[in-house]
């Protein structure tokens, strides 16, 4: 025995069902382009169906009928575990993308091979004296040595400022990203708390939990952070093995002007609860890290070594011999002044190198005869001079100040060739699940623009067996037990 | 596998911007026209080609170093071929004077030219090369090697250090002749010139003294092939640092320079490719389901 109106509730459950069927293919439309949206699918399924009692029947079975359909969750169409393994892979791909920008940035001012880097300048000096070697007399020879060492210590100076400022640079850059790990961190946190209390009552906070998504993403490019989904919804974020986020709570991190041995300074990232050293484990601020800390530094000392060596033994040089004129005194005498250096013996970094200030002011006091001068055409300590190109220092590993250099200049552009090849190489991997993300959550408007005629269809139907009941009870209504009228 | 609209632009601007890049390190590379513009572009072109510019340049100097060489031992040897010719002619004199049958006005005569001639020998000695050094000097390059006392006692001012040039890595070579080893020479031109004014004199006497100047010859022959060898040493190392300049060079060039005709061929194909993933992508945009809807 069924009701008039049964049919009713259905058809109205329908028109329902479909309204929101549509209100969630209008809100992925709307969002085809939004950045971190997930498509949403209205899962529908049939309402609990109505028993008829079975003693009332010959069969004895019991009876179910439908009574309609309604939406028992909107789905938010996302792989976790594509998300899981993309973020790895963008961790990797943006460390190593960082590295490869770095590094260019160094090859950049070396400027090698070509004819305007150190091996140039470094050449042009050794040459110079070699030329004042054939002509020790010449004050044209001498002022030649003197703009030649002018030039190297110049182009020196240049480099390790620059190397410098470029470690600088990263140190900028690590305090900047800190700063954004805490506004993600913060933002994390917040979305957690809302995305409780909405899980708690039932709904599904789908938009929220993309915002997440994106911000887990970021955490993933920039620290390499890995992450939990808790039973309640919200997700722990770990950074170095450390608690970043805990659902509402945060552990921020901070930076503190540290001096190192050397003297330079350099921000250091700490938790601002217990100010222990943060230790990130890979993204971009892993590899800013490992320029300011290690790479960096490395090349620095790499220039420093060369100049400071140069700076030496030049400077060892020149102490065996003396100039001219008032410098060398009565050839076959000890000369009447001492013997001066040719660099400026108390800066042996590549940026404070410079000229001795007699050397800068007087070109008699470049020492080109031996030690006690024989006439103006001692030419001994220039040949000397010449001749310390071809020699190997312990200071620099055994090698000769050239091979030093060159070796330099290739290991640079090995690592960063390496290091290139690696980033193209995560960046396929990672292209390739950002596809299968896209694939699987992103918005295919064709597909959107069918659902629509679906929906449509289906209330469109629906509203068709509305009028069709209205009808039946028209005829029950208005119009039955009227016989004659 | 399900392909979004974004997943189709996403493919789009990726492989443009491949292409792009492509096309824009292959137009570097033709501006520049190198292969190798960083390290990292070839880590073992980028060591040789910093190997090979110091090599090339230390020879540069090698042979700049050789041209010098050169110019002291021509300017000694033809100063020694100078007094070679002037000893030949003083002794041509005494063997003539030799003869009795000059008076003694005639002797006074001759004796006169031949200290003209020492005092051209001495001029001769004292020569200097382009950048006004004495070359018989040893290392006292800015004194005359020889000068006159009061007494006309031709003294030597120089001393014996001998002058080096670098002619290659380790590789010196001693490029002057000591004036010191023509004193003797001097007084014996001077004693000639005597003996043929000395009344006391003897034909036997003079032939003394040619003999002496016989030695002083004999001494600027082996001064003069020892000169010899070395510039023909120079000959040879120029000769084998000009071959190796050519190499040099040719290496230089195989190593960073790069094939225009490669690089512009690529490229061609590269801008094809941008065209025509330009052109497909004009196909397939821009239809969607929602052109046909009505």
């Amino acid at each position: 025995m069924r009701t008039s109106f049964f049919g009713l509730n259905a058809l109205l459950a329908s028109l329902r069902a479909q309204q929101e069927a549509i209100d969630t293919t209008n809100h992925n439309i709307a969002n085809a382009n939004t950045e971190g949206f997930s498509r949403q699918v209205a899962s529908m399924a049939p309402t609990a169906p109505y028993t008829l009692p079975s003693a009332n029947r010959d069969s004895g079975l019991a009876l179910q009928i439908g009574t309609g359909v309604e939406v028992t969750q909107i789905k938010r169409m996302r792989d976790q575990f594509n998300d899981v393994q993309l973020r790895q892979q963008a961790t990797l791909e943006s460390n190593s993308q960082t590295l490869a920008d770095g590094l260019g940035q160094v090859e950049g001012l070396l400027n090698e091979p070509g004819d305007h880097g150190i091996q140039n300048l470094v050449s042009n000096f050794f040459n110079s004296w070699s030329d004042l070697a054939n002509n020790p007399q010449s004050d044209a020879s001498r002022a030649a040595v003197q703009q030649a060492g002018l030039g190297l210590v110049n182009w020196f100076n240049n480099i390790g400022a620059g190397l410098e400022q470029t470690r600088q640079d990263f140190d900028g850059a690590i305090a900047l990203k800190a700063r954004e790990l805490n506004d993600t961190a913060t933002q994390l946190a917040a979305l957690n708390t809302v995305i409780k209390r909405t899980l708690s009552v039932g709904d599904s906070p789908n938009d929220l939990q993309d915002r997440r998504d994106l911000l887990l993403d970021k955490l993933a490019n920039l620290t390499g952070a890995t992450y939990r989904q808790e039973l309640d919804g919200t997700t722990t974020v770990y950074v170095g093995g450390r608690v970043l986020v805990q659902g509402a709570d945060t552990h921020l991190v901070t930076t503190e002007q540290v001096t190192l041995a050397n003297g330079k300074q350099i921000n250091q990232l700490e938790w601002d609860h217990d100010f222990l050293p943060v230790q990130v484990d890979g993204g971009e601020l892993n590899a800013l890290l490992q320029l300011r800390d290690e790479i960096l530094p490395q090349k620095i000392d790499q220039v420093d070594a060369l100049a400071g060596t140069i700076v030496q033994q030049v400077n060892a040089q020149h102490l065996q011999g003396v100039g001219k004129g008032p410098y060398a005194g009565t050839p076959g005498s000890p000369p009447p002044v001492p013997p001066n250096n040719f660099f400026d013996s108390t800066k042996v970094t590549a940026t404070t190198m410079a000229l001795d200030p007699l050397i800068a002011v007087d070109l008699q006091a470049i020492a080109a005869a031996g030690i006690p001068s024989n006439g103006e055409g001692d030419n001994r300590n220039a040949l000397a001079m010449a001749a310390l190109q071809n020699q190997a220092f312990a200071a620099l590993g055994g090698l000769t100040i050239n091979d030093y250099h060159a070796s330099n200049v290739a290991s640079l552009g090995a690592e960063t060739r390496q290091v290139e090849q690696l980033s193209a190489n995560q960046k396929i991997l990672a292209d390739h699940l950002r596809q299968r993300r896209e694939s699987l959550s992103g918005v295919a408007l064709d597909e959107e623009a069918t659902s629509l005629i679906r929906y449509q269809r289906a209330y469109q139907a629906a509203a068709r067996g509305i009028s069709a009941m209205d009808e039946m009870l028209e005829t029950i209504i208005s119009r039955m037990g009227r016989v004659g009228l | 596998m399900r392909v979004t609209t974004r997943s189709m632009i996403d493919g789009l601007i990726a492989n443009l911007q491949a292409s792009q890049e492509a096309q824009d390190r292959l137009q570097n590379q033709i501006t520049s026209g190198k292969r190798v513009n960083r390290p990292s572009d070839d880590p073992t072109a980028a060591w040789r080609g910093v190997r090979l510019r110091q090599d090339s340049a230390a020879n540069t100097q090698y042979l700049r170093n050789m041209d010098d060489a050169r110019a002291w031992l021509d300017t000694t040897d033809s100063a020694l071929d100078g007094v070679q010719s002037t000893l030949a002619k003083i002794r041509e004199l005494a063997v003539q004077t030799a003869n009795d049958t000059y008076n003694a006005t005639d002797r006074a005569e001759v004796s006169h030219q031949v200290n003209e001639m020492r005092e051209h020998l001495m001029a001769l000695l004292n020569s200097t090369n382009h950048a006004g050094q004495y070359v018989f000097s040893g290392m006292r390059t800015s004194t005359p090697a020889f000068t006159k006392d009061i007494a006309g006692n031709v003294l030597y001012q120089g001393d014996s250090s001998s002058i080096f040039r670098e002619i290659g890595p380790g590789t010196t070579l001693a490029v002057n002749s000591f004036g010191d080893s023509f004193v003797t020479m001097f007084s014996d031109v001077n004693d000639l010139a005597h003996e043929l004014v000395d009344p006391h004199g003897s034909s036997a006497k003079i032939a003394l003294a040619i003999d002496k100047i016989d030695q002083s010859v004999e001494q600027v022959l082996n001064t003069r092939s020892d000169v010899g060898a070395k510039l023909v040493r120079i000959d040879f190392a120029s000769d084998r640092l000009n071959n190796q300049q050519i190499e040099i060079g040719r290496i230089q060039s195989t190593n960073e320079d790069v094939d225009l005709a490669d690089v512009l061929s690529k490229l061609t194909t590269q801008q094809s490719v941008y065209r025509i993933t330009l052109e497909a992508a004009g196909r397939v945009m821009p239809y969607s389901l929602m052109d046909f809807l009505k």
